[in-house]
């Protein structure tokens, strides 16, 4: 059995071949100047419309070609009126057609002529015309058939200035016309509704609804008449119109032509009649949603009047403001049932009209939100989610009219609408407010406005209702209260005093927030305090005279009461940051004591409130720290406190940490001021101490693990050495270093007795710790240069020989990898001396060495001497290892030096060396690779003329690099000469192919292009066909993707997730959500498990038609617990780019290292933050 | 008979509302220019006589509305169209970015026989506004997105000054002359219509 739509697509068909039938003969007879046999066909090509059996669409679809055919028909008839056919003849003519719709068809299409030929007034055929179309009284065809009738006679209405203009009265018979048409069809369509079986009234409403366009266009037609100005509009166009409405009381044909007659005819008319329209809202059925109508209308004069200030005056003139207001009243007053959401958007719409038309009238913008608040007054609080979003969009209209919160907080009316929303939507509202400060910058400089503006926003300061506020989301909860942290920051007067105030109000309102919120908003207050001290901080302490001003003293006492709130967090670690941050502030002031203050409640919660070794290791680095940069303290107080320091370093829980700390403290007693405290010998005490902490910790660790002791604290003390060295303090000494170097190495040594695989990475690593400490220190200290240097270069050498010999076996590597290492870490110079050290220790070099030399200097762009280290190689009996020609060509090219390459390519192809064409295909690699086309295009040539075959490798490259950098032309060219060397096409330049026509969107030429190699062709799995149907996709070409992806399956290929992602990315983009679901269901049965791609195809194409809710329905039949993998080709995204979901979602894992992310997760924060940035840039 | 199916140039103006449609079909078929708006409802067109290389050709220019609320019997008539215009007001940056859709909207309703050569022509409108001051999308971008889509005409236009009108309609008609027809070639008591539509009309049986 045949599904409705099957039977209608078949029904359809067999219309339009019936159709097409008729036409081929009516042309025929058109060509051979038939018109008996031209009215016949045409009369039964038109009865295909007679049918029944179609929807509106599908209907439409067969008026449209039975349209054009008569437009031929009709310049037929205008070529026999020229031969000198008389028109009323054919006018005559064409009634005898058997069948009355084709008749009226005719009729009308000959009438059209009839006007053109001015034979008669317009007005008269025109009436004729709209009367005879009573004899259809079928609703569909009736329509159609009038709206025929509005498009032939829609440029020769007897319009004024138009070529048909008739006596005075001619507008109106135009208007009349096109208003008798109009009503006609308006009740044929409503009529509809009520034909037909009771049960398919839902299918009727559907077809009706398809169908109002038709009824709609005459508006627009009315509206296009030149002669219907202000005056007649008023007078007769809109009343008869309105009649038309209020009378066929149909609610569908209400709304709709109410819209219809906003959009159609121009503001001007409407700020002229808003009564008489307003006055007809009432009378509409109840059931009529006259909130979107009246929006609309708003919307429109908004527009108008934020076109030009000109034009203001008439809105004064009219009280446009008042006239709507109290039309909103009534309505909602009529409409009892109307849910709240309905009244707060018409009220919003009132809103935006007023801030648009009457920005200066604070007072309008406050009554608006009154009758919100009257409305909403003796109502639980809002739960509806579509009301509070409006809510909020009346609330940010004024914030990002006036961009301003201080505007905003003279409006009585506004915290009471807040007052009414639910503590969710309260918040919300106050992110808003504080993205509208962040957004403009606003200054909000007095503590009456930040007390508002905190009264306002107190669903983020406190708990409300008392929902404890860990029972919200987290992440929701931080963003919010980082907003107010960030408002905090934002707050500033210039005065002190009043900033003091403003401080002041903040700090009794976040005090409120509890233990949650306070570590959010104390840290920004104690901040904001500490920018009002430093102002403070040039001025004297006690200003004479004047009555008690605010003195850094007093803010320190607030700051200190302050940070003491966190105590009931409790919050020791970020307490303990903040004493520390004012003891610094203090310092800055001199107010000894009130550092000494500070620091000492930093070290009380250091001792009785941190017992995580972790935080105390954290701790007591900030301490020394903020210690070291103290200059306040007299003798007596500082030795107080660095000797708390230092003990409490020494008793850090791991010696590891003990050692760092008790090294740091060494920093204590030596400050790189002009006059800071310089005492050396201390510092070498703490260094000691260090080491001998760092030898405890050595022989700890050899007791429980048996080997590979810490060395880097050793390497970490060294470079405190040197650090105090270079600092000049005398009782460091090279002979310490020395030691301690001595020292080093032979820990490492021990190290290395066991033959761990690893150490040798260690080795290595720290042998470059060593090496370049060698070199800073050659840079840094020249009179020690010559000594030093002679010293360290053998050890490197002795020490690469000893793990040589006893790690690694064959001995064939010598120096070479070491060599490597240096040039890679760009120390050419290291390995030159290395180098020579070893010649001159006559030791042979190896040819492995000679190269690595050489490529270490290619590598650093030391090309003279790679060149003569070159001449070494190739001069000599070495044969050049591959790898190493390749490297060096690959250091040449890197730098430009294309000629270099060809001469390395000379100098070993004139040598029979029997390595030519892998040289040759080298260079042409190379060349390609760095997009030298021409060159790589000569060398090939060369290898060519020189007799040597080109290899499949070398073939596909060419064909890969002319794709990457060439012009589609020299790529198609270069994959003909592939195919005629008959070398067969690789996947990597079929992809690089691909990737070039899709660069250029020539999708056609792509599916050419794969034809070409073979869609039948195996060896390269799906790649072929997944390219040829992406070529469709990339067009939208949905059809053919359909019949390539049958073809593909039918051609025995399965079909895996590149396929099906192709296919959803289509789908997605073309919102078609039910062969997506199909797809996926299609995925599920072949076992193919999606990607993130797979599910930002669903989660985009629901999104962006806003049905955000509905994915779920297609993400159920996924499994949404995996984690996210991007396992697509990256071709695909040449062609569609990253979804929105999959590029945001990349960047969430790459920015988390988060482990248990799921898709389900990833789908979540997406939709929040979707739903968030709508709910913020609300617009309407 | 050819030439008579010939002597008739279907085009579609498609952009997003206001941007200028009607008023530019107004300007090129009447001359006039109106401020004010009034949405178009439906699809409705105007014709235009126009003389080219000494043969005369209508020009059928369907206007159609930009809302998609008033657009609510689809889109049929794209049938047979030879040219598509696609209008956005450079005033307006969301009109340019929408450009692509109705231009993909097109192929895929209409889906000519060769996409990627059918003629399309871009009109950047309003240029006249504030002095060109408030113009958000510049003739470079609008020409670079023109070039990438396979060099589509582009013109700058005013309908209220009829700037460059004139000349942009005389590119529209001249494409649509270029564009082969593709009507499906009828031939009573044959099955094969589709599939042989092609050949026939190289053939030229259709004369
Ligand atoms: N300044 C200026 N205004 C223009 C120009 N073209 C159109 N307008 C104005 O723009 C508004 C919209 O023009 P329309 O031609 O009705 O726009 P449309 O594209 O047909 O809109 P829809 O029918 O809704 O799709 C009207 O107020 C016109 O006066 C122009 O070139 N310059
Ligand atoms: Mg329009």
């Amino acid at each position: 059995m045949l599904s409705d739509a099957e039977d209608e697509e078949k029904w359809l068909a067999e219309g339009i071949a019936g159709l097409q039938h008729n036409a081929f003969y009516m042309h025929r007879a058109l060509d051979a100047n038939n018109i008996r046999d031209a009215l016949k066909y045409s009369a039964q090509m038109l009865s295909e419309l007679r049918t029944s059996k179609l929807s509106p669409h599908k209907y439409y679809e067969l008026y449209m070609r039975s349209f054009d055919e008569l437009r031929k028909l009709e310049m037929f008839f205008k070529e026999e009126t020229k031969r000198g056919c008389s028109v009323i003849d054919l006018y005559e003519l064409v009634q005898h057609a058997g069948n009355i719709l084709p008749r009226l068809y005719l009729l009308c299409t000959v009438g059209s002529v009839y006007i053109k030929s001015k034979e008669a007034p317009a007005k008269d055929v025109l009436k004729d015309l709209v009367e005879m179309c009573r004899g259809i009284q079928h609703p569909v065809r009736g329509l159609f058939l009038r709206s025929y009738l509005a498009q032939i006679s829609r440029d020769k209405l007897p319009d004024i200035g138009s070529e048909y203009e008739g006596d005075a009265d001619s507008v109106v018979d135009a208007v009349d016309f096109v208003l008798q048409n109009f009503t006609e069809m308006n009740k044929l369509w409503v009529r509809m509704q009520h034909q037909g079986p009771v049960r398919e009234k839902e299918k009727r409403e559907k077809e009706r609804s398809e169908l109002r366009d038709l009824v709609g266009k005459n508006l627009h037609v009315l509206s296009q008449i030149e002669g219907v100005d202000l005056e007649m509009y008023k007078e007769t166009v809109l009343p008869r119109v309105l009649e038309q409405v209020v009378n066929c009381k149909d609610e569908l044909a209400q709304y709709y032509l109410m819209d219809c007659i906003i959009q159609v005819f121009p503001d001007e008319y409407h700020l002229q009649t808003l009564e008489t329209l307003l006055g007809a809202c009432p009378q509409l059925q109840p059931t009529v949603d006259i909130k979107t109508v009246l929006s609309r209308l708003m919307e429109r004069l908004s527009n108008y009047a934020a076109s030009s200030t000109e034009v203001l005056p008439e809105f004064l003139q009219v009280e446009a403001f008042a006239k709507l207001s109290n039309a909103i009243g009534k309505v909602i007053e009529a409409q009892v049932d109307m849910p709240i959401v309905g009244a707060i958007s018409l009220y919003v719409s009132l809103l935006t009209f007023t801030l648009r038309v009457h920005s200066d009238r604070l007072d309008y913008v406050d009554q608006v939100l009154g009758a919100c608040v009257k409305k909403l007054s003796g109502k639980a609080k809002l739960e509806d989610n579509k009301a509070t979003k409006q809510i909020v969009a009346l609330l940010s209209a004024p914030l990002e009219k006036y961009n301003d919160i201080v505007t905003a907080l003279k409006l009585s009316n506004y915290p009471r609408v807040m007052d009414h929303l639910d503590t969710g939507t309260n918040k919300v509202m106050a992110v808003v407010i504080i993205q509208s400060i962040m957004k403009n910058t606003t200054a909000i400089s007095t503590s009456d406005k930040v007390e508002a503006l905190f009264e306002l926003m107190k669903g983020l300061i406190k708990d409300m209702d008392g929902t404890p506020a860990d029972e919200l989301d987290d992440e929701d909860f931080k963003e919010e209260q980082n907003s107010v942290a960030r408002l905090i920051h934002m707050l500033f007067n210039e005065d002190p005093e009043e900033m003091f105030k403003i401080i002041c109000t903040v700090r009794r309102h976040i005090l409120q927030g509890g233990p949650t919120r306070l570590p959010f908003t104390i840290p920004p207050l104690v901040f904001t305090t500490l920018k009002l001290v430093r102002r403070l901080q040039g001025q004297d302490g006690d200003v004479a005279g004047e009555e008690v001003p605010v003195t850094p003293k007093k803010i320190f006492q607030l700051l200190h009461q302050t940070i003491e709130a966190l105590s009931s967090v409790p919050s020791p670690e970020l307490a303990l940051r903040l004493y520390l941050q004012c003891a610094e502030a203090a310092n800055d002031c001199d107010l000894e004591p009130v550092a000494y203050e500070f620091f000492t409640q930093a070290f009380i919660l250091y001792e009785e409130e941190i017992a995580d070794s972790k935080a105390q290791v954290t701790a007591i680095h900030l301490i020394i720290g903020t210690l070291q940069r103290m200059n306040a303290f007299g003798v007596e107080n500082r030795d107080t406190l660095t000797h708390k320091a230092t003990g409490y370093s020494a008793k850090l829980l791991k010696k590891p940490d003990q050692c760092r700390a008790v090294y740091a403290c060494s920093h204590l007693f030596w400050v790189d001021d002009q006059d800071g405290i310089k005492d050396g010998e201390r510092v070498l005490l703490c260094l000691k101490r260090a080491l001998r902490i760092a030898n405890a910790a050595q022989q700890m660790a050899n007791v429980t693990r048996g080997s590979s002791g810490p060395v880097t604290l050793f390497v970490e003390i060294l470079n405190k050495y040197l650090y105090f060295f270079e600092k000049g303090n005398p009782q460091i000494t090279s002979k310490a270093i020395k030691d301690l170097v001595e020292l080093i190495m032979t820990e490492m040594q021990s190290d290395n007795t066991t033959s761990d695989p690893s150490a040798d990475a260690f080795f290595a690593s720290t042998l470059r710790v060593r090496v370049s400490l060698s070199l800073s220190l050659q840079h840094k200290r020249n009179h020690n240069n010559d000594n030093r240097n002679r010293q360290l270069q053998p050890q490197i050498v002795q020490r690469w020989n000893r793990q040589e010999s006893a790690s690694i076996k064959h001995s064939a590597l010598d120096y070479a990898s070491l060599i490597r290492m240096l040039g890679k870490h760009g120390m050419p110079n290291v390995a030159m001396q290395l180098f020579n050290g070893m010649t001159s220790a006559s030791v042979l070099p190896r040819y492995a060495t000679l190269s690595a030399l050489m490529l270490c200097y290619a590598d650093n762009g030391l090309f003279l001497d790679a060149q003569a280290m070159w001449s070494e190689i190739i001069n000599s009996s070495f044969v050049p290892e591959i790898e190493v020609i390749s490297d060096l060509m690959d250091a040449y090219g890197k730098m430009g030096h294309f000629d270099e390459i060809r001469r390395i390519l000379h100098e070993l192809t004139s040598r029979d060396l029997g390595l030519c064409p892998e040289v040759y295909s080298l260079a042409i690699s190379c060349f390609g690779k760095l997009g030298q086309l021409e060159m790589m295009e000569a060398t090939m040539k060369e290898m060519v003329s020189n007799g040597f075959k080109v290899d499949s490798f070398t073939g596909n490259a060419f064909v890969k690099y002319y794709s990457v950098f060439g012009s589609l032309t020299g790529m198609e060219a270069a994959y003909g000469r592939l195919k005629r060397s008959r070398i067969l096409i690789e996947k990597e330049a079929i992809r690089a192919i691909a990737s070039a026509y899709i660069r250029q969107r020539r999708f056609y030429k792509l599916g050419e292009f794969l034809r070409d190699v073979g869609l039948g062709r195996k060896n390269t799995g799906n790649l072929l066909w997944n390219l040829l149907l992406l070529s469709y996709a990339a067009n939208f070409r949905m059809k053919s993707l359909q019949r390539e992806f049958l073809r593909m399956v039918d051609a025995g290929f399965s079909p895996d997730l590149n396929t099906f992602n192709i296919r959803a990315l289509a789908f997605s983009r073309m919102s078609m959500f039910w062969d997506l679901h199909v797809s996926i269901e299609h995925m599920k049965h072949e076992n193919v498990a999606p990607d993130l791609v797979t599910y930002g195809c669903i989660v985009d194409a629901y999104l962006s038609r806003r049905l955000g809710r509905n994915s779920s329905f297609a993400l159920k039949k996924m499994n949404v617990d995996r984690h996210p993998l991007v396992l697509t080709d990256p071709i695909v995204f040449e062609v569609f780019g990253k979804g929105d979901f999959h590029s945001s979602s990349e960047a969430l894992l790459e920015s988390t290292r988060q482990k248990g992310l799921t898709y389900s997760k990833l789908i979540a924060i997406y939709l929040k933050k979707q739903y968030r940035s709508n709910q913020i840039f609300w617009n309407y | 008979m050819a030439s008579r199916r010939r002597m008739l140039l279907k085009v579609i103006i498609l952009g997003d509302s206001g941007v200028g449609k009607t008023s530019l079909m107004n300007q090129y078929v009447n001359k006039k220019f109106s401020n004010q708006y009034k949405a178009t409802i439906g699809a409705d067109f105007l014709t235009k006589e126009v003389q080219f290389e000494d043969r005369l050709f209508t020009l059928q220019i369907w206007d159609t509305a930009g809302q998609e609320r008033f657009q609510s019997l689809g889109v049929a008539f794209y049938r047979g169209a030879d040219c598509c215009v696609l209008v956005y007001d450079v005033n307006v940056m969301k009109s340019f970015d929408d450009l692509n859709n109705w231009r993909e909207e097109f192929l895929i309703q209409a889906s000519p026989s060769d996409p990627e050569n059918f003629p399309f022509v871009v009109l950047g409108n309003k240029i006249d506004v504030d002095g060109g001051n408030s113009r958000v999308v510049s003739e470079k971008k609008a020409k670079a997105w023109c070039a990438s889509k396979g060099n589509i005409p582009y013109f700058e236009t005013s309908a209220k000054e009829g700037f460059n009108v004139e000349a942009a309609f005389e590119c529209i008609a001249k494409n649509a002359l270029k564009n082969e027809p593709e009507e499906e070639i009828y031939l009573p008591d044959t099955i094969d219509v589709v599939g042989g539509g092609r050949q026939q009309r190289s053939s030229g049986c259709e004369c």
